[in-house]
């Protein structure tokens, strides 16, 4: 339909004027209707009264009309007995109405146009015991002019109304628009580079102040959202830089000087191992950046979480065993929990890693395994590292974010572990954060839904 | 052996194929799409490796119309592109492997190796290498004559290193292969390198001749060399 191109102004207004025709054209129509029956009915009672007292005359003074005439209350009226004319006022000899009592078009009352175009209502009736028969008649012409006048003036109202309306309407329906039309004016110029500009709101409590601020509020997300975007561009960048600062400054020095066949294996080995590095380092971001697109595909299946937590340990026992760690574990098996087995082991095995990394030689590493009564399975991991600070508990989960810079990097840590941990563990529905432990050392809490 | 390679950036061509023919392996290079068909469809190959973004007509678009031509040599399919999507359209088009780029060249030789042996049986039973010898049905090492125990894990890395024996491994070759993890950010690298310790404490330690050698930024090789 065409309407619903056009724009909302344009069809308000429209539907405005179109509300105001309906109810201008009832309302005429009942004036009209009123004005027109009432007219009508003091035409006809007019003619009833003449008609009783005429009758009244006729009977009690028997057949003197003179008193009639000279009650001066009745102008125009006939009376005939077989035919043959009685009486009859002046005035109605300008009428040539002739009474005609055929029994089969009898109507009390008629209208008649004499043939000087003025409109008379005529009333008939006989008094049978004289013999009489009788017509009166009323002068209707300015009644019907009036009429006439009242409905020129109603079909001549209706459409100036209307036009006046239309033009009303768009006006006020501009006005009342005006505030979308700077929205969208404003949400024009936004761009991810001004996302920090907010649209006007002109009266937050009115429908489009209230359209205005959940915009707003949608383009505070987006803003913070771009800034992380930004601020984990810089960083990548930045990590991205170092391994191969590295290459080109060992490639550079060993062309620098001649050296033998065993120092230039030194140096691609070690261009290769920083290229490892780079290789790892993008590997470990697209697991980020595909995990938080929502591209990699999640399979959750009923596992025994105690055993994937075994495994994990296992797996990395020999790291803890090099150390001289003692490496213990403690839950309920079977602990069946449905969960993406492969995600879940990710984010264990990166808390478990780093819990040995940073726990000294001869040290000790907890994890406990139980189910909570509110259907939750919990996992901790208690190293007994340096740990991690109250203040930087939230912040350890930030891409790139190292509590002890220099000494992480001398570890070979680009510092995304725990936030692919933690988008691993929050894929499966879980939470992960660092709880309060007494002592030194830090206690790492992953809690996953059971079900 | 000889190997069509169709790879448009010159020095990835120029490196893949010093490194092939090193390999003795004989290489041709093509370094267009269109370049890489006619050769493919003209001469005979044993091997075909494609890059898939290409200049030209892309490679998914000349593996498919290899196929169609009822072309039958192993293609094995080189990219930067790595999601699982991208993978199954590889495959799907008529690859027979699949390598993400950067990839090791160690991993890329067993790749070669493992794709022209194809339809033979290799699976060795019994491994040798000098006075090292592996069974693979007693799940016995011995070394002269004298018994090595190994824990299972060493077990399986021993018997990897000795099929691919002469040959370097890459660290993820070993993640993949002997530890059965396929997504690629995970931490195992130290725990590789400390099992490859101890497996040489036990099986190269106490022995005058060194098998297990590291290659540095490479990985890991068995052989009977000095290097």
């Amino acid at each position: 339909m065409k309407l619903k191109k056009s724009s909302i102004r344009i069809r308000l207004t429209l539907w405005y004027a179109a509300v105001l025709l309906i109810i201008l054209s009832i309302v005429s129509f009942g004036v009209y209707a009123f004005m027109h029956s009432r007219m009508k009915s003091m035409a006809q009672s007019k003619l009833d009264s003449d008609f009783t007292t005429v009758e009244n005359v006729v009977k009690f003074s028997f057949g003197d009309l003179y008193d009639v005439l000279h009650l001066g209350q009745t102008s125009m009226f006939l009376i005939t007995k077989e035919f043959t004319n009685v009486y009859y006022t002046e005035a109605w000899e300008n009428i040539h109405f002739t009474i005609r009592f055929d029994k089969e078009s009898y109507k009390p009352y008629r209208s008649w146009r004499s043939p000087e175009g003025r409109f008379f209502k005529i009333k008939q009736g006989t008094i049978p015991e004289v013999g009489y028969e009788l017509a009166f008649a009323q002068d209707v012409t300015e009644i019907k002019e009036n009429l006439r006048t009242l409905l020129t003036i109603l079909l001549a109202g209706i459409p100036c109304a209307l036009i006046l309306a239309l033009i009303g309407g768009y006006i006020l329906a501009g006005r009342a628009l005006s505030p979308v039309s700077a929205i969208t004016q404003k949400a024009h110029e936004i761009t991810a580079e001004s996302l920090s500009e907010r649209l006007p709101v002109l009266n937050p409590n009115d429908e489009i102040g209230r359209l205005a601020t959940v915009f707003n509020e949608t383009l505070a997300r987006l803003e913070n959202s771009f800034d992380r975007l930004r601020r984990f561009t810089a960083d990548a960048s930045h990590e991205l830089r170092t391994p191969l600062t590295s290459i080109r400054s060992v490639g550079e020095v060993a062309l620098q000087s001649p050296i033998n066949g065993d120092a230039y294996r030194e140096a691609i080995s070690s261009m290769l191992e920083e290229t490892e590095r780079l290789t790892q380092l993008i590997d470990n971001l697209l697991t980020l950046t595909r995990g938080g697109s929502g591209k990699i595909q999640l399979n959750p299946q009923p596992t025994d979480l105690t055993s994937l937590v075994q495994k994990v340990m296992d797996e990395l026992s020999i790291l803890a065993e090099d150390k001289n760690q003692t490496l213990s574990m403690d839950g309920p098996s079977p602990l069946m929990v449905t969960i993406d087995s492969a995600t879940v082991r990710q984010a264990v095995m990166n808390v478990l890693h780093n819990a040995i990394r940073y726990t000294q030689s001869g040290g000790r590493i907890r994890v406990l395994i139980e189910a909570a009564s509110d259907g939750q399975a919990i996992i901790d991991i208690i190293d007994e590292g340096p740990g991690i600070p109250e203040a930087e508990r939230t912040k350890v989960f930030d891409r790139f974010y190292r509590v002890d810079e220099a000494r992480s990097r001398e570890e070979g840590g680009a510092g995304l572990g725990l936030a692919i941990a933690q988008w691993a563990v929050e894929a499966n529905k879980g939470r992960i954060e660092f709880c309060d432990k007494e002592g030194p050392g830090s206690c790492c809490r992953i809690t996953l839904p059971m079900n | 052996m000889h190997i069509l390679v169709v790879e448009d950036e010159p020095k990835v061509a120029r490196a893949l194929q010093k490194g092939l023919e090193s390999e003795h392996y004989q290489v041709t290079v093509a370094t267009t799409g269109e370049e890489g068909f006619y050769l493919a469809t003209t001469q005979a190959f044993d091997l075909i490796l494609l890059d898939l973004m290409l200049p030209g007509r892309g490679g998914l678009e000349i593996l498919s119309a290899l196929r169609e031509q009822r072309c039958q040599t192993p293609v094995l399919v080189l990219t930067a592109k790595d999601t699982i999507e991208d993978r199954v359209l590889g495959l799907d088009s008529g690859a027979d492997d699949y390598l993400v780029k950067p990839f090791a060249f160690p991993e890329l030789l067993a790749r070669i190796r493992a794709l022209t042996r194809r339809g033979r049986t290799d699976q060795a039973l019994r491994y040798r290498l000098a006075d090292l010898e592996l069974d693979c049905v007693t799940k016995k090492v011995t070394r002269g004559r004298q018994d090595i125990p190994l824990t299972g894990k060493e077990f399986e890395l021993l018997e990897y290193l000795m099929r691919h024996q002469g040959h370097a491994v890459s660290r993820e070759m070993l993640a993949r292969d002997v530890w059965q993890v396929t997504e690629r950010a995970t931490p195992l690298d130290n725990v590789i390198d400390v099992h490859i310790a101890r497996l040489r404490q036990k099986m190269d330690m106490p022995f005058k001749k060194k098998l297990l050698k590291t290659i540095r930024g490479v990985g890991f090789v068995l052989n009977e060399g000095d290097a």
